[in-house]
C-alpha cells in the first residue's frame, strides 16, 4: 500500500501543474460561478430563511470534490489496466486489497484537502457563516462516506471499462448529468415529473442534504428530524458499493493468480 | 545425481475458445537448470509460463512450484520467483530509477536495501546514465534493460524469462548471456521462453520444443543435434527435421 501511495505523491503530488488543476477549478466554480450567480439570484429560499446564493452553493462544491473521486479513479484505474500496472502489481508481494486501499487512501485524503481549502476559504473571505462542531464532524463524516461511494465506483469502472472511448462516455453520460441531477447547483423541491425520482436516487443530492444543513449552522433537532433518511439512503449506498468494490477486487485478485 | 524438481507440469492442458491452445503438457525443471521453451510465435510459450506462474489456471493438469501447488498458494510463491514479462509492465510516467523504487517497495523490500540494490543494478544493465529519464521516452532497448534489471531487484529461486532480450543489440545481448550464465552457475533456476535459435543454444541446459501446443522433443542442445546428424546440425535443421517447416522460418 505504501508502494502506491509514494507513487501517487511521486507522479502527481510532487508536480506543480498537477497541483494547479486540482487545486483551481473549485475556486474557478466558487468565483466564476457562484460568486457571479449570486449576483443575478442574491437570495434562495432555504430552511425557512432567505441566504445568499452563494451560501447556498459552497456546501454543494464541497459536495462535489468528493463526487469527483469518481472520475478521477476511474481515470487512474483504468490507466493502470491498460498500461499493465495492475498486471505488474499482480507480479508482486503486494496484493490487490492493497492497492485498492492505497488508491483509495491517496484519492480520499485529495479530496478532503481540496474541501477543507474551499471552506477555509469561504469562512474566512466570504464571511460563510461558520458551523459549530457538531456540524463540521457531521459534514466530515458524510464527505468521507460521499467519497468512499464515488471512489468504489469510480474502481469498479476502472476495472471494467477496456477501452479510452468507452472511458469517455462513461465520463459524459455518467459524471456529468449526475451533477445537474441533484442539489448541488439549486433546491430541487419542486423538480419536474421523472427528474424528481432520479434525483431523489442520486447519492449526490443526499450528500447535499446532509452537509448543507450542517454547515449552514442549522438547529440540531430540526436537522436530525429532516435529514435521517438521507443519511439512511447514504449509508445503503456506502455499503452497496463497498461490497461491490470488494467482491470486484477478490474477483480480480483470483483471476490474476 | 538426481536435481531438487523445482517446476513440475504434469498434463497440462488449455484452452482459448473451444481451441486446444496446450494440449498435455509434461515437463519438469531441476535446481540450477536453465530450461528453454522453443517454438515460433503462438506455439504456446507465453501460456505455459503464465500458468505455471500462476497468471492463468488450466482446464486440466497439475502444476508445481517449489513443490507446491500453484493454485493453491500462489502468494508464497510470488515472493520467491522473478518474472521478466514479455509486455512491457512498467510505469511510463515513472523514471527509469523510480520504476525500480516502485517494483522494490511493491515487492516490499527495506529502503536501504533496495537504493544499494537499484545503484548496483543500474550500473550492472548500463542504465545510470539515463536514471532520471522517464521511462516513455527511453528506447526499447533500454525498456527492455530495465525489465531484466527489475527482475534481480529482489533474490529468488526461479527466475522465468518470457523473450528476455527481444529489441536488444546484439552487444548487450551477449552481456545479458553472460550475466545470465554467471546467475545459472550460482544456483538461480531459469525457465525461458525464447524463439532465438542462439539464446536457446546458449543458455540452455535443456531445450523443449514446443509446437501447436505440443511438446515435440526435450533434450539437451547437443542430444538433440546428435539426433539428427552427428557433424554440423543446427537446432533449426532439428526443428525442421521434426517435420515443422514452416514454424522454421519463425525462428530467428
Amino acid at each position: 500500500m505504501r508502494a502506491i501511495i509514494w507513487r501517487e505523491i511521486r507522479l502527481h503530488y510532487s508536480k506543480a501543474y498537477w497541483l494547479v488543476s486540482n487545486f483551481m477549478p473549485p475556486f474557478f466554480y466558487l468565483l466564476f460561478f457562484g460568486y457571479l450567480f449570486s449576483a443575478v439570484f442574491q437570495k434562495v429560499a432555504f430552511e425557512n430563511r432567505n441566504i445568499s446564493y452563494l451560501h447556498f452553493f459552497i456546501p454543494g462544491l464541497i459536495v462535489m470534490q468528493s463526487f469527483l473521486t469518481l472520475p478521477y479513479a476511474l481515470s487512474l484505474v483504468n490507466l493502470d489496466r491498460r498500461v499493465k500496472i495492475i498486471d505488474m502489481i499482480h507480479m508482486t508481494a503486494t496484493s490487490f486489497h492493497e492497492y485498492f486501499s492505497g488508491r483509495m487512501i491517496s484519492i480520499q485524503v485529495l479530496a478532503l484537502v481540496k474541501a477543507m481549502i474551499l471552506w477555509v476559504v469561504a469562512v474566512s473571505m466570504m464571511h460563510m457563516i461558520s458551523a459549530g462542531v457538531a456540524g463540521i464532524v457531521i459534514a466530515l463524516v458524510v464527505f468521507v462516506i460521499s467519497t468512499f461511494i464515488w471512489f468504489c465506483v469510480g474502481f469498479i469502472l476502472g476495472l471494467v471499462i477496456k477501452t479510452e472511448d468507452a472511458r469517455d462516455i462513461v465520463m459524459q453520460f455518467l459524471a456529468l448529468p449526475l451533477t445537474f441531477l441533484s442539489n448541488i447547483y439549486y433546491p430541487v423541491m419542486t423538480a419536474p415529473g421523472l427528474l424528481k425520482y432520479a434525483i431523489a436516487a442520486n447519492p449526490l443530492t443526499h450528500a447535499t442534504n446532509l452537509i448543507r444543513p450542517a454547515l449552514l449552522n442549522c438547529p440540531t433537532a430540526e436537522y436530525i428530524g429532516k435529514n435521517y433518511i438521507s443519511f439512511l439512503v447514504l449509508l445503503a449506498y456506502f455499503i452497496v458499493s463497498g461490497i461491490l468494490a470488494l467482491v470486484m477486487v477478490r474477483q480480480w485478485s483470483a483471476k490474476k493468480g | 545425481m538426481q536435481r531438487q524438481k523445482m517446476i513440475g507440469v504434469s498434463k497440462l492442458v488449455k484452452c482459448y475458445n473451444g481451441r486446444k491452445v496446450l494440449n498435455t503438457i509434461d515437463l519438469e525443471v531441476g535446481k540450477g537448470e536453465c530450461f528453454c521453451l522453443l517454438g515460433p510465435n503462438g506455439a504456446g510459450k507465453t501460456t505455459i509460463v503464465k500458468i505455471i506462474t500462476g497468471f492463468e489456471r488450466p482446464d486440466s493438469g497439475r502444476i508445481e512450484v517449489l513443490g507446491r501447488d500453484v493454485g493453491a498458494c500462489s502468494q508464497y510463491l510470488k515472493g520467491r520467483i522473478n518474472i521478466i514479462p514479455q509486455q512491457p509492465t512498467l510505469d511510463p510516467f515513472l523514471t527509469i530509477a523510480e520504476n525500480l523504487v516502485f517494483y522494490g517497495m511493491l515487492q516490499k523490500i527495506p529502503g536501504r536495501v533496495l537504493r544499494v540494490q537499484i545503484d548496483k543494478l543500474l550500473e550492472l544493465f548500463s542504465l545510470s546514465q539515463i536514471r532520471n529519464q522517464v521511462t516513455f521516452h527511453a528506447s526499447g532497448g533500454e525498456v527492455q534493460r530495465l525489465l531484466v534489471a527489475r527482475a534481480f531487484l529482489k533474490p529468488g529461486d526461479i527466475l522465468f524469462m518470457d523473450e528476455p532480450t527481444s529489441g536488444i543489440d546484439i552487444l548487450f545481448k551477449n552481456r545479458l548471456w553472460s550475466i545470465f550464465n554467471d546467475m545459472k552457475r550460482d544456483g538461480l533456476t531459469i525457465f525461458l521462453n525464447t524463439h532465438d535459435l542462439n539464446e536457446a543454444e546458449v543458455l540452455s541446459d535443456r531445450i523443449a520444443f514446443l509446437f501447436n501446443g505440443r511438446i515435440l522433443a526435450v533434450d539437451t542442445p547437443q542430444n538433440l543435434k546428435r539426433s539428427i546428424d552427428a557433424g554440423q546440425a543446427t537446432l533449426n535443421d532439428v526443428f525442421r527435421k521434426m517435420g515443422v517447416e514452416d514454424a522454421g522460418d519463425n525462428l530467428a
